[in-house]
């Protein structure tokens, strides 16, 4: 097996808050992201799965160093990721890139697109000349899917997937290994979506990449993952093969989210609707995060924090019941 | 045949013309070049030198209320050509407001850009200042100032870069943060940009509108301050002459020789009402969003 | 909402502190009062008793932390020109600002608000381009021409009313149109985008959707929705009103304190300068404080705390 390319130790995230005005409130803590592990192998893809809130994003800084983290590490090849903002770290920005949910957002509205996509060139210092840049990123643009006549286009001329793909050919173009997409795809007309994807399968296939793929579509997810971690409240509940996690999810969070996929057929199949919102990262209930929304949850389940332990099938479940419910509902 | 089709094309074509360019718009354009070019010009255009006197033409009207040509703009108490001095002091305003906008946007988006940079302490410090100087009115922090330090053209140049600094660094600093946090500045910036090309190459060009729109509010307001304090007889000092002290020390002489002091007067508002309409023009054009 | 006024009124304690600071500093660092309100040939041994009499030969830091001190028990000094408490100074010309500042205020309200409205409901007719005219010829004119104006036509020209003085009450007439004119022509504008903003939004059309008739949509739901940025526009007003009057009360040789500041300035009268300053602070920091209050009080969103 090779060398992972990212392990992530114990992330951990937490920002002090002040609840109840910002004079005489109590100090709290938002724990957005509260020790997460993962691993990420070369040519490899991690889908990172839940609400809104739960900490996908936050865990996505966290893997780019663009947020500092409370505690936990972060290494790169083995290397410990050094400071945002440092010259080690926009160094590495050339084995880590990023694709965003808004390409519009992303993009330079200002300035032609076939220039942002020239620039992490000239930000790195490769390639001599203006021509061969040009040249380059030109050879970029065609294995994204876009012509050159694309590249003297303003980011509002393009349609909204041919703004994802300038994004991506804009974070391909320094060749990176790891691509770090958040939410890739949920800004995009369903009909573009599976193009987006396809291209990010096909790039993978070619160039070896490595994605950490955040997203809350989990037959998306599904499609393109190698392995799927699912996120609650700043943890993770669930981790492993995205086949058997989503036929046979153990977590009760992991069902509820399957659960509310909709299908095409008429399956005869329990939809399970969660009481309630997630609860407020500032207040996390005691023991497992998720017992007040939990169908199943027990006395227990409120007094001691489940950790992540190993199934028989190779996958990992942070739930102390979820032995005993194996093989789903 | 041709001459009826040619017809609306060409009406279109002038009504668009009339669109982006309103005849109000391009009347305050000409306004402002003349404004330029007198205060560039101003040596070679004024026919006396501005503190000539003659004392044999004091308080001569200007022509067509009883004056000569030779005085075109009438004379003042001490029989100085009032169209020369009139010269002189719309390039000493003129020249004041604009490099006290210069200074004020400089000083204000450099301090917006280092606040959102640094967020933490040094945004605070920021805000801090910026509630500050919102907090007390300027003409009144100016008064003091001038008064107490004594009045040089380039501490009362300086002092107007401070007036309204505060307006840019608000905007500077609101804008950065949203281009930095889930903009194409944080996108630029993750990419492994220098500091110097996220906010020179990028920022600063996609809020130059904003900050030139803004800069159009803040020129009329200067001028207003300059003209008030110089009316008050604290801002330019004699023998130098700016619009505002042609309005106060032609004051004394309202009934006798009015035009003294409504020439300036006239070109204070003609001017300040002049920006103001391009900087509407300019903010509809620019900047929809400003609305 | 109570951590929320506490809050407030630490940054209100805060500012004014800082301001008392910067002119403190600012003034003496701009030279010895002792040279400047002496004559220039004066002894030197009577200077040496001015500084002593002033506090002026201590360390600036132990002036400092004794004009604090006295400032916190309310006194603020006395003026260098006739030795009276500065505070007593000012306060004696407040009437006389508010006589005109107050009635100008309510001018302002009475047509920059009304005028604002109409403008906005009849966009882009005759009226409210000739409202929008005013407006902008009111706020690009300097208010010493604008009273300088109103002195020529009314005074000099018709002679109907005195140029300057305070001696009765035909004299306030003048300052009050100027002062007024201007805040009428500022609060008509922004009256007016204020309503076409809320104008614009979806819940006015769907007020008129249902049916609701458009005096209805105006008075129940654009009017009131209005009002808020318009009530804080107005409040920042009332901080101003001291700045305001510095310019026509030395035009109109209004005894307020405007021109007392004006005077104070030109006799590089520190403590009086101090003191007004203090006032001015106080009084924008106040109006602020109040604007933030009425807001929450008529702006429902802001009643429900956020997070």
């Amino acid at each position: 097996m090779s060398q992972p390319l990212l392990e992530a130790s114990q992330l951990t995230r937490h920002y002090k808050v002040r609840r109840g005005g910002r004079l005489f409130g109590h100090a709290a803590t938002l724990r957005a992201v509260d020790g997460v592990s993962f691993t990420l192998r070369p040519g490899r893809t991690l889908g990172l799965v839940g609400e809104s809130g739960c900490g996908k994003t936050t865990t996505a800084r966290l893997v780019l160093g663009l947020l500092p983290l409370t505690s936990g590490e972060m290494r790169l090849d083995g290397e410990t990721l050094p400071k945002a903002g440092s010259t080690r770290w926009r160094e590495l920005r050339r084995t880590v890139q990023m694709v965003y949910q808004d390409p519009l957002a992303a993009l330079d509205r200002r300035i032609a697109v076939g220039r942002q996509v020239m620039e992490p060139l000239a930000i790195h210092g490769i390639g001599t000349s203006t021509v061969e840049r040009r040249d380059k990123a030109m050879a970029i643009l065609e294995s994204v899917g876009l012509q050159a006549h694309h590249f003297v286009r303003y980011p509002h001329e393009l349609s909204g997937g041919q703004r994802q793909r300038i994004v991506l050919a804009r974070a391909l173009i320094l060749e990176p290994r790891l691509l770090v997409c958040d939410e890739p795809i949920s800004a995009l007309d369903v009909s573009i979506q599976a193009q987006v994807v396809n291209l990010l399968l096909d790039l993978q296939a070619k160039m070896g990449l490595a994605y950490l793929f955040i997203s809350h579509d989990l037959r998306m997810v599904r499609q393109v993952s190698h392995e799927v971690a699912v996120m609650y409240l700043g943890r993770i509940v669930e981790r492993g093969d995205p086949d058997r996690l989503f036929s046979a999810p153990t977590h009760p969070y992991t069902q509820a989210l399957v659960s509310a996929i909709p299908v095409a057929a008429r399956q005869r199949r329990q939809r399970l609707i969660l009481k309630g919102d997630p609860p407020n990262p500032v207040n996390v209930p005691t023991g497992c995060a998720f017992h007040e929304r939990c169908p199943i949850a027990v006395a227990h389940c409120r007094a001691e924090t489940p950790l992540l332990r190993p199934l028989a099938d190779g996958r990992e479940v942070a739930c102390h019941l979820a032995a005993a419910s194996v093989g789903g509902l | 045949m041709t001459a009826v089709s040619s017809l609306p094309l060409q009406r279109s074509r002038h009504s668009r013309f009339l669109e982006a360019w309103p005849p109000l718009t391009l009347v305050a354009l000409a306004w402002v070049a003349l404004m330029l070019v007198v205060a560039l010009g101003a040596d070679w255009l004024s026919p006396f030198h501005f503190s000539a006197l003659d004392l044999r033409a004091r308080l001569q009207p200007p022509v067509g209320f009883g004056g000569t040509w030779k005085h075109a703009l009438g004379t003042d108490e001490l029989g100085r050509d009032v169209l020369s001095r009139l010269i002189v002091s719309i390039r000493i305003s003129v020249l004041i407001a604009f490099f006290g906008t210069l200074i004020a946007a400089t000083l204000g988006t450099t301090l917006g850009f280092v606040a959102a940079h640094f967020r933490g302490r040094v945004e605070w410090l920021i805000l801090m200042m910026i509630d500050f100087q919102a907090s007390v009115p300027f003409l009144i922090v100016a008064l003091a100032v001038l008064a107490f330090f004594g009045n040089s053209l380039v501490l009362f140049v300086a002092l107007m870069g401070l007036n309204s600094w505060e307006r840019y660094a608000r905007i500077a600093r609101g804008l950065t943060i949203s281009a930095n946090e889930q903009g194409y500045a944080g996108a630029i910036r993750q990419l492994g940009a220098s500091s110097w090309r996220v906010y020179g190459i990028h920022v600063l060009p996609n809020i130059a509108s904003t900050l030139i729109v803004s800069m159009t509010i803040t020129f009329p307001e200067t001028i207003l301050l300059e003209s008030g304090l110089s009316f008050l007889g604290l801002g330019v000092q004699p023998p130098l002459s700016s619009l505002g002290n042609m309005v106060g020390y032609g004051r004394e002489y309202l009934t006798r020789a009015s035009w003294i002091l409504l020439f300036p007067s006239a070109v204070i508002i003609l001017t300040t009402l002049s920006i103001s309409i391009i900087g509407d023009w300019l903010r509809d054009r620019l900047d929809p969003t400003l609305r | 909402m109570i951590g929320y006024l506490a809050q407030r009124l630490l940054r209100a304690l805060l500012t004014i502190f800082l301001v008392v600071t910067f002119a403190f500093f600012v003034l003496r660092l701009s030279g010895d009062p002792a040279l400047l309100i002496m004559s220039v040939d004066a002894p030197p041994e009577s200077i040496a008793a001015f500084r002593k009499s002033w506090g002026l030969d201590q360390p600036i830091w132990m002036q400092y932390l004794a004009y604090v001190v006295h400032a916190l028990t309310g006194d603020l000094g006395n003026s260098m020109r006739d030795g009276r408490p500065a505070i007593q100074l000012v306060l004696e010309r407040v009437p006389s600002t508010l006589a005109i500042t107050l009635p100008a205020f309510a001018l302002k309200i009475a047509i920059g608000v009304p005028a604002g409205i109409y403008a906005a409901l009849r966009r882009n007719s005759f009226a409210d381009r000739l409202t929008m005219l005013f407006s902008v010829a009111g706020f690009t004119m300097p208010s010493f021409v604008l009273a300088l104006l109103l002195v020529l036509v009314f005074s000099v020209k018709l002679g109907w009313l005195p140029s300057s003085g305070s001696d009765g009450l035909a004299n306030a007439i003048l300052p009050i149109v100027t002062l007024g004119a201007a805040g009428a022509a500022i609060l008509a504008r922004f009256t007016r985008s204020a309503m076409l903003e809320v104008l614009g939004q979806p819940y006015i059309r769907a007020a008129s959707a249902k049916g609701l008739s458009w005096r209805r949509v105006v008075t129940e739901h654009a009017l009131p929705n209005a009002a808020i940025p318009t009530t804080t526009i107005i409040g920042f007003m009332v901080g101003t009103l001291i700045a305001g009057a510095v310019v026509v009360e030395s035009v109109f040789a209004w005894p307020g304190i405007g021109r007392l500041l004006v005077v104070a300035v030109a006799n590089r009268d520190l403590a009086v300068v101090q003191t007004i300053l203090l006032l001015v602070a106080m009084t924008m920091v106040t109006s602020n404080i109040v604007v933030d209050l009425v807001y929450g009080w008529i702006d429902p969103r802001m009643r429900t705390a956020p997070k």
